[in-house]
């Protein structure tokens, strides 16, 4: 296009917009000509998985077209991905050798579950019929425990990317090691607030509140319940009733009933810490030991299909 | 416990406008410290300072030129010690952290032109495992904590106690302090063979050496090794800074900078390195060199990070203001500098520089090409944060040596611009000439089909990202910036960085360090925070490492291939200087055991041995570092914070 054309062009038509509104959006969803960054890590991968799930797809419409038994293609796929995802593991536990980062392990690890999970679809014939368990003891538990280990791959994923925010936002950074010591200080404050106070009033009031309900928070541990879903119920509830004390009480005893809202709010903060870390902690090991139990049903599995096969 | 009264008295009498200042009724009367309190060498006499004087160049210096309260025989007294070194007794090693520097008073001394080997310098460096050895290691934990080999307990190259320092013209006996009494001594073997082969260059009386890697606090460049009948003045740096007050002194330390280091470090700057010799000496000739704020920043680190941003760039000494006319090209030689800009009624952080960085290039460019129209006052205003060391270039100088050979490509967008198109003064072109030009330029600004829309939505997109984002993904301008440099975090060349919104808190990292290194981890997963971002405590091999200064044995050394501030733990005497000194409490005294878990004792003393421990960037493992190796959501980084653009790229890469 000459210089003239160009000038001539300066409203551009329809067609070149959008052509350039799908040049951006491509741009921009791929991450393309910026740096390596997350955004595109996931585009490739998640086309890298799509296209190879759609090639074993193919291979096996040919085979299933030319009468060949596709479940043990498959099933050696699955068993390869599953001692893939279990290396994850080992690599953990040696990080004096360079065998790449782990978060490198990670990706490879989430792509090849997902890849995984496809293979087994295509590998379970049951699923294919409209059941998502397979028939037999054995294949049955053994279908099941894949789904319980790729639901819980799943969650995992889900959770490692949004428990950190709700960490983040939540006061001080505290390790999970040290929530125990954090919390007998916070209940030593709350002893030495009691102990120190002088009015007999806020003696009597306070006094009263600690013993039957303040005193129970403070000490106790958390409950299942609540580490299981930590909310803020008990700490609404204890701050109203230190709240409501306010009106029996001098001013000095005000003051030290709003000390101990700030305890009470900061050992909630610890509880809700201690939740999600044990919550994320937990879900490994979930995770690594169901694992574990899969493989090792997988290789029963195997060694049985392989021997029928055979015969 | 005591009784502290708390509170004024109810009887104390109430005045409008106090008269003078009278202190609370409430008070603790203390001495208040004094420079030379702790002289260098408590056992530099009068006798001794009276033959300094008599001698070459302090016979030549004014002492009215000194303050009544830091006389020029105060600094000599105070501020410095007398050696009598050994022949083949190692002065100073390349490489060490300098601290003082030294003047030949008597005999000679040889500089080493060639490098040696660490071993013959008494480091001993860390080795790469293999595979095998770091997997057996690994394997085979000691179980004990902080356990160490006999031959890293002990340095194993000749050492003897440190001869005592003989002072001239003084017969007192004088005995060492503990401390220096402690330092070990190092022979260089072979000496007279290396001065045989012409590897030396010999100093002579009156000369002075080290001065440069003391003022910018760098390492020294050379190894020098005492030769015959070797008497040497140790100039520390505060004195060396007070000696500077005599004109001629200062002058002779300039003239020996600017003969022998100034070209090189000019050189050394990117954008002057195609300046040819014959200019490059013309800009040596007319350089300045300047100082600005207090060397040993690390003191008050600790009460200028608690002010606000506004307040500490308030306190910070400014070099160049915004609006002036630049007159000067300023280069950093050491030290940071922050880069601010007025906004309302305070200034906000645009930017901060480091050693190699230049300020004001933009605005000399568009001046001296007239891109503007007009000269450009400077647009930034430039403060020294803690300690600025700067090489001033005039404007006629850059000008006329400098410019014409900056490649466009490393010049700012604007001034490049202004460089390919000057504007046009009156030409002697026709007036069909000149249509041509214009039409050629017109052509140039029309914009290719798409371009405009695209360049449009893309600046569009570039000024929202500058502004704050919840997410945290975005460097924006100031508070992340002013986070950085208000904790000093641009002095790290390693930092480590966590990202809190990725970052699961399962301590992998921390469980990786300490598996890498015998079950000690050296560091925990604690830090200050900004936002998402919390900059764990562990060193940050540091670009200006203050931790280095000071130490007695030179045990803390950077390594020169990789830049790491390392330990050589064999000539470790666990003074705790560098503990003390390190600004972010990221070095660790430890008492050692044996791999049985025996401690180890001083033979003399019966006291623990302590060693200095800090993050080594598993600098001996096949894998590099281990934490950030180890982190399975890409929430740990170890990155580079003496410049922006490595945490900009960061931050941008996790969308």
């Amino acid at each position: 296009m000459s210089l003239v054309e160009r000038r001539q062009t300066g409203v551009l038509s329809t067609s070149q917009k959008l052509k350039a509104l799908v040049a951006t959006s491509i741009h921009r969803l791929s991450g393309a000509g910026r740096a390596y960054s997350f955004r595109r890590r996931r585009v490739v991968a998640s086309l890298v998985v799509a296209v190879a799930l759609a090639a074993v797809a193919g291979l096996v419409s040919i085979m299933h077209s030319a009468l060949l038994h596709t479940g043990v293609m498959t099933g050696w796929m699955l068993m390869s991905c599953l001692v893939m995802l279990i290396m994850i593991g080992i690599r953990r536990r040696i990080p004096v050798l360079p065998l790449g980062t782990m978060s490198s392990w990670t990706q490879v690890h989430i792509y090849t579950g997902v890849f995984a999970i496809g293979v087994f679809i295509m590998h379970v014939p049951a699923i294919l019929h409209g059941r998502m368990i397979a028939n037999g003891y054995l294949e049955g538990s053994l279908s099941a425990l894949f789904w319980l280990v790729s639901g819980s791959g799943v969650y995992g994923l889900i959770a490692s990317r949004r428990l950190p925010w709700r960490l983040t936002n939540v006061g001080e950074q505290v390790r999970m090691d040290q929530i125990p010591w954090y919390r007998q200080q916070i209940a030593h404050a709350v002893a030495e607030e009691i102990h120190n106070l002088q009015n007999p009033a806020a003696i009597a009031v306070i006094g009263e509140f600690h013993r039957r309900y303040l005193s129970q928070y403070i000490t106790g541990k958390p409950s299942l319940f609540y580490l299981l879903m930590p909310s803020s119920v008990r700490r609404r509830r204890v701050l109203a009733g230190l709240v409501e004390l306010n009106r029996y009480l001098e001013e000095e005893g005000c003051r030290v009933c709003g000390r101990l809202a700030a305890l009470v709010r900061k050992r909630d903060d610890l509880d809700y810490q201690y939740a999600l870390q044990l919550r994320l902690r937990v879900w490994v090991m979930f995770h690594s030991t169901t694992s574990i139990v899969l493989l090792v049903m997988a290789i029963i599995h195997g060694v049985l299909a392989m021997r029928f096969v055979e015969s | 416990m005591t009784d502290v009264p708390r509170g004024p008295p109810a009887t104390l009498p109430i005045l409008p406008v106090p008269p003078r200042f009278m202190p609370p009724v409430d008070s603790v009367t203390v001495h208040r410290p004094r420079r030379w309190d702790e002289p260098m060498d408590p056992h530099m006499t009068d006798a001794d300072v009276d033959w300094l004087l008599a001698r070459m160049p302090f016979a030549g210096l004014d002492a009215s030129q000194f303050p009544k309260s830091i006389p020029l025989d105060g600094v000599l007294k105070n501020d410095c010690r007398l050696h009598r070194f050994s022949p083949g007794q190692v002065i100073v090693r390349e490489g060490d952290y300098a601290n003082s520097a030294f003047l030949v008073l008597e005999g000679n001394a040889e500089l080493i032109t060639r490098p040696l080997p660490p071993d013959v310098l008494g480091r001993r460096e860390v080795e790469k495992r293999s595979w095998p050895e770091a997997l057996w290691q690994y394997l085979r934990p000691s179980g004990v904590r902080e356990a160490r080999k006999p031959q890293d307990v002990t340095p194993d190259v000749e050492l003897h106690d440190r001869p005592r320092t003989e002072h001239l013209q003084s017969d007192a006996t004088d005995e060492l302090t503990g401390d220096a009494a402690s330092q070990p001594t190092l022979f260089l073997q072979d000496f007279a063979g290396l001065v045989r082969a012409g590897q030396t260059v010999r100093l002579v009386a009156g000369e002075l050496f080290g001065e440069v890697a003391t003022m910018l606090r760098g390492p020294h460049g050379a190894t020098v090794v005492a030769g015959e009948n070797a008497t040497l003045l140790e100039i520390r740096l505060q004195g060396l800074k007070m000696l500077q007050r005599d004109a001629a002194f200062a002058e002779r330390m300039e003239e020996h900078y600017r003969e022998h280091w100034l070209a090189i470090h000019l050189k050394e700057i990117p954008l002057l390195r195609f300046v040819p010799e014959s200019n490059l000496r013309n800009v040596v000739e007319h350089t300045q060199l300047r100082s600005f704020g207090r060397l040993q920043w690390n003191a008050d680190y600790s009460k200028t990070r608690k002010l606000s941003p506004a307040e500490q760039i308030e306190s910070e000494p400014i070099v160049a203001r915004e609006g002036h006319h630049v007159t000067d090209l300023i280069i950093v030689r050491s030290g940071f500098g922050r880069v601010c800009q007025n906004y309302g009624s305070a200034q906000r952080t645009t930017a901060y520089l480091g050693k190699g960085h230049v300020f004001g290039l933009e605005e000399i460019t568009l001046s001296v090409t007239g891109g503007n129209g007009s000269p450009l006052p400077l647009q930034h205003s430039l403060r020294a944060v803690g300690f600025l060391d700067t090489l001033h270039i005039p404007v006629e100088c850059f000008a006329r040596e400098v410019l014409p050979h900056i490649r466009r490509s490393e010049l700012p967008p604007n001034a490049a611009e202004a460089m390919l198109h000057p504007p046009k003064a009156k030409t002697s072109a026709t007036p069909r000439e000149r249509r041509s030009l214009d039409r050629a330029k017109v052509d140039d600004d029309v914009p290719m089909t798409g371009e405009s829309d695209t360049e449009d939505r893309t600046s569009s997109m570039k000024a929202w990202d500058d502004l704050p984002s919840p997410t945290g993904t975005s460097f924006e301008p100031t508070g992340l910036l002013e986070f950085i440099v208000q904790n000093r975090y641009n002095n790290g060349r390693q930092a480590m960085i966590i990202d809190l919104h990725r970052c699961t808190r399962c301590d992998d990292c921390v469980k990786a360090c300490a598996d890498v290194h015998d079950g000690n981890p050296r560091f925990a997963r604690v830090g200050n925070r900004h936002e998402r971002l919390q900059f764990v405590e562990a060193c940050m091999h540091c670009t200006d490492p203050v931790c280095m200064i000071g130490c007695p044995t030179g045990a803390l050394h950077r390594d020169k291939a990789t830049g790491l501030v390392r330990i050589s733990e064999n000539i470790c005497i666990g003074c705790g200087v560098c503990a003390k000194g390190c600004p972010y409490d990221n070095i660790e005294m430890v008492a050692v055991s044996d791999p049985k878990g025996r401690p180890y004792l001083d033979s003399k003393s019966n006291q623990p041995i302590t060693k200095a421990t800090k993050c080594d960037m598993c600098s001996g493992l096949p894998s590099g570092p281990a934490c950030a190796a180890a982190c399975p959501h890409d929430a740990l980084v170890r990155i580079d914070l003496s410049e922006s653009p490595p945490l900009e790229d960061w931050l941008r890469r996790r969308t």
